[in-house]
């Protein structure tokens, strides 16, 4: 048989011709996987970087937050025609109204009940009774619903869910959200309520990624696990005179008075900007003011009633209301007093006893209100999103899909802050707890749960991620742990299924290529066969040619992939760092998402796929090639 | 110009004025009539030499289809060819001469029939076998040369040493015997575009004798030469049957080739004419 070196010897001649089309098929074959390759290399890039950086912050933890969907049950459409419920809620209704009867003579007020209405009405399409919306929140349905549930509801426990799986710890993290009032930064030291003339926050408009980002969104007092990694700086709780936090980065950069980087901004200039919000955010103080829902609804009365004795200044036939508020100072959080009280003395008795009467039957309260400093002891990531979307924001938005973006107060720093800077009305239970994973949760906290291995996380995920109609839904929490194996799994699917057709097209292209340089040689192959060739001879020198073929092909495609990734990560690299140190809070602030990588597997199999296929584009060519009688090749000159 | 009555003054005029010099046209009578001579004294001389007999071809019949037509290349030719001689076979295109050349050589299988080459009955041998057989026993020379372009002319030489699986430096010393005897030793270095037609012939002969095969088959090597040439090619292989013993057959329309031959073997229609 022939020898290695003489079958790469007469291999070679035939690559020396027709080389216009062997050019062709390797600029098209390497075209593909150059392609191919540089997607391998920027995407193993980018997963080395997410790795490198994800262990920045939170770190390389197994965290799965776990919502209860209990309540869902007890929402009001699906309470509305529960017979138990609607009997109560009459029944409750009944005694309400007749002990208000009582009172009221008591009191020597009137009292009509057509103003506390029967909250039930008459179904016909059910025949029956069922819960009136419009008295959905009366206190006697409320009350019905709370007994119903605290008779027939099975207390919620994350263990049922979790315990069969390998869980390292359960973590805590309640939202600060006083039940009765309203709690918002003051930005700039002052009441936004007053300097907007606006109550209600809930229904802000975002006009753009960056207002959403710079807002305050949420607050909670969450586990060291997951508020510490962010903290930057020392802080004494028990000397203190303010509450720590760790606020959003995008906050800190507003607040600080930094205006928006031009979208010009160089990556050194970017990361400047990070160095120096990170040193400014330290001196940060922020205060907060609470106020409860008598307190801001007295101040919406105190602003609409100022606002219109303005309007009304030029008015001789107006007449001011008989009491008149004070607006309180912008700066101060504090009470609406009133400026002057034109009431006779038996109005105010009046005033007092149904007030008296408020009370007892309604959920009215005294106007409270509380100024609450907090000092800025670090900063949660921000996704650095611009208003026109590109490549950086997508990967941004990847980096931070799971990264904790609202406020946080460290666990062990709240529970020893003196009790005068937590007032009750503010945290509720959690003011006074020792230990806050013993605090009861509300309906709007999660279970955080610690897995001891990424394998019993995905696996717990798989079996309680829902959207639908489910009784929990779980979701990767705090890092990108879980987020980066589900891209690198999508990503691996992807490429199996993007070099598969990228080999099918090759093996077409290189069949085509292949066949009819085989066919060209068929003449050749007939004189090599009458000079001694084997057929096997025939096979190896054109299994030697597609290998050395196949050898051009992987060199310009490792030039091209190569290079596309370098220029893929030269131009991207300084654009995405900036945007990655905001979104882990990475603490070295020199490093540099790499958009290239070469520990990707599939580095190894591209060269591999490439000869195969060439063997496997060669193969029935050359089988009916060899199978020719070479007389019939030989008399077609 | 026919050879079966005398020329007349004129038509040697005629046949002066086909050639740009005279001198060229002298020289070709001079040709034709060498031949004619030669060609008489060579169908005296026709009887087979008593060297053992190499081929020996008995009723050997070969039909093939083109499209819907059967066709009869052999009809039952039997042929000896004995060791060390110098074989022409003639006859008009579509007679089967080359068929029979390539079907001694066991590139070709006849339909019915014995070929005993060497004393191996090559029809009973296997695929490999019969490369092997090639390999060793039979030099095939072709019109068009068929070297590899790309190749110098010592790699075009080494060819069929390759496939015998010889080591280069055992190629080397081969190579370098038969060039000198083709006359190329001077050639070994150059591309196959550097050299004429007729030094390629002349590689295609050396690459023939590499192996030092007993049996070279021609399958008209002068068809694609000039007279000079073809004349040197047909001296050359008469040299190497001298200096190597090398039985020869030869496929040629080429009188010239057939007179000097040993023996002409002529077919007519697939049958010994």
């Amino acid at each position: 048989m022939i020898r290695p070196l003489d079958t790469m010897t007469l291999a070679i001649t035939k690559l020396r011709t027709r080389r216009v089309r062997l050019a062709f098929t390797i600029l098209i074959s390497g075209l593909l996987f150059g392609l191919l390759l540089a997607i391998i290399l920027i995407s193993s890039g980018i997963l080395r970087s997410l790795d490198s950086f994800g262990e920045e912050g939170v770190g390389e933890k197994y965290i799965v937050a776990t919502s209860s969907n209990a309540s869902q049950d007890y929402e009001f459409f699906n309470i509305e025609s529960n017979n138990t419920i609607v009997a109560r809620a009459e029944q409750l209704h009944g005694e309400r109204i007749a002990a208000k009867k009582l009172e009221a003579t008591r009191l020597g007020i009137e009292f009509n009940p057509a103003d506390d209405p029967v909250p039930t009405v008459f179904d016909k399409d059910m025949g029956k009774k069922i819960i009136n919306y419009d008295f959905a929140e009366s206190p006697s349905v409320v009350q019905a619903i709370q007994e119903y549930r605290a008779a027939n509801e099975t207390p919620f426990s994350i263990d049922s869910y979790t315990q069969k799986y390998g869980v390292k710890r359960q973590l805590t993290e309640l939202n600060v959200q006083p039940e009765l009032g309203t709690l918002v930064p003051m930005t700039n030291g002052k009441e936004d309520a007053i300097v907007n003339t606006q109550a209600s926050h809930s229904s802000q408009q975002f006009q753009s990624a960056e207002a959403y980002n710079s807002s305050f969104n949420s607050l909670t007092v969450a586990d060291d696990v997951l508020s510490m990694p962010y903290a930057t700086k020392q802080f004494d709780p028990k000397e203190a005179s303010a509450i720590p936090v760790v606020i959003g980065y995008a906050y800190a950069e507003k607040s600080l008075g930094f205006k928006k980087l031009p979208t010009t901004a160089s990556p050194s200039e970017k990361i400047e900007r990070i160095r120096q919000v990170r040193a400014k955010s330290a001196t940060m103080q922020i205060d907060f003011c609470y106020r409860n829902d008598e307190s801001l609804a007295l101040l919406n009365q105190a602003m609409a009633q100022q606002e219109e004795i303005e309007k009304n200044k030029d008015d001789k036939n107006y007449r001011t209301p008989s009491v008149v508020y004070k607006m309180p100072a912008e700066n101060t959080c504090g009470p609406v007093e009133i400026a002057s009280d034109a009431r006779t003395a038996d109005e105010r008795t009046l005033a007092q006893k149904n007030e008296e009467f408020a009370k007892t039957f309604d959920s009215a309260q005294d106007p409270v209100q509380h100024k609450l400093k907090f000092e800025v002891v670090g900063l949660t990531p921000s996704p650095s999103l611009s208003d026109t979307w590109s490549l950086a924001d997508g990967l941004s938005l990847l980096l931070s899909a799971a990264a904790i973006t609202h406020w946080q107060i460290p666990a062990s720093y709240f529970v020893q802050l003196p009790d005068e800077l937590k007032p009750v009305a503010v945290f509720g239970a959690a003011a006074t707890a020792t230990d806050i994973s013993k605090v009861p949760k509300t309906a709007s906290d999660a279970y955080i749960t610690e897995f001891a291995s990424l394998a019993s996380a995905k696996t717990y995920l798989n079996a309680n991620s829902c959207f639908g109609n489910c009784e929990v839904s779980a979701s990767p929490y705090g890092t990108n742990t879980l987020i980066m194996d589900d891209v690198r799994s999508t990503l691996e699917t992807m490429l199996l299924w993007v070099t598969g057709i990228i080999s099918f097209i090759a093996i077409i292209i290189l069949g085509s290529m292949i066949g009819r340089t085989i066919s060209d040689g068929r003449k050749e192959t007939a004189v090599f066969r009458a000079i001694g060739a084997k057929r096997i001879d025939i096979v190896a020198i054109y299994s030697c040619y597609t290998i050395l073929l196949s050898l051009r092909i992987i060199i310009f495609v490792a030039l091209l992939g190569i290079g596309l990734a370098f220029m893929a990560n030269y131009w991207l690299s300084p654009s995405v760092t900036p945007q990655a140190l905001t979104a882990f809070s990475a603490q070295d602030l020199s490093k540099q998402f790499v958009l290239i990588g070469f520990d990707s597997p599939y580095l190894l199999y591209i060269p591999l796929i490439i000869v195969g296929i060439s063997l496997i584009a060669m193969l029935p060519p050359l089988l009916m090639s060899i199978r020719r009688n070479p007389i019939n090749d030989m008399r077609q000159e | 110009m026919a050879h079966h009555r005398r020329a007349s003054e004129d038509d040697i005029a005629q046949y002066i004025a086909l050639f740009d010099r005279p001198v060229d046209a002298v020289l070709a009578i001079k040709e034709y009539l060498e031949t004619q001579r030669s060609s008489a004294k060579h169908h005296q001389q026709s009887p087979a030499p008593d060297t053992p007999v190499i081929v020996s071809a008995r009723d050997l019949r070969r039909g093939y289809k083109v499209g819907k037509t059967q066709v009869d290349a052999l009809r039952g030719v039997s042929i000896e060819i004995h060791q060390g001689e110098f074989v022409a076979l003639t006859g008009p295109s579509g007679s089967g001469k080359s068929t029979l050349l390539q079907s001694i050589g066991g590139l070709d299988k006849p339909s019915s029939g014995t070929i005993l080459v060497d004393g191996t009955d090559i029809a009973k041998l296997s695929d490999n076998k019969l490369s092997t057989f090639r390999n060793s026993t039979i030099g095939f020379v072709f019109q068009f040369f068929y070297l590899q372009p790309f190749l110098t002319v010592r790699q075009n030489i080494e060819v069929p040493g390759m496939f015998a699986g010889n080591t280069r430096s055992d190629r080397r010393l081969s190579v370098e015997q038969v060039a000198a005897s083709v006359g190329l030793s001077e050639r070994l270095e150059h591309m196959p575009s550097e050299l004429s037609g007729g030094q390629m012939q002349r590689v295609a002969i050396a690459r023939a004798l590499l192996n030092q095969p007993k049996i070279i088959l021609a399958d008209e090597p002068t068809g694609n030469l000039d007279s000079a040439n073809s004349r040197n090619i047909i001296e050359l292989f008469d040299k190497i049957r001298q200096e190597f013993g090398t039985t020869i057959a030869i496929v040629t329309h080429d009188r010239a080739i057939a007179n000097r031959a040993d023996r002409e073997i002529s077919l007519l229609d697939g049958k010994l004419a």
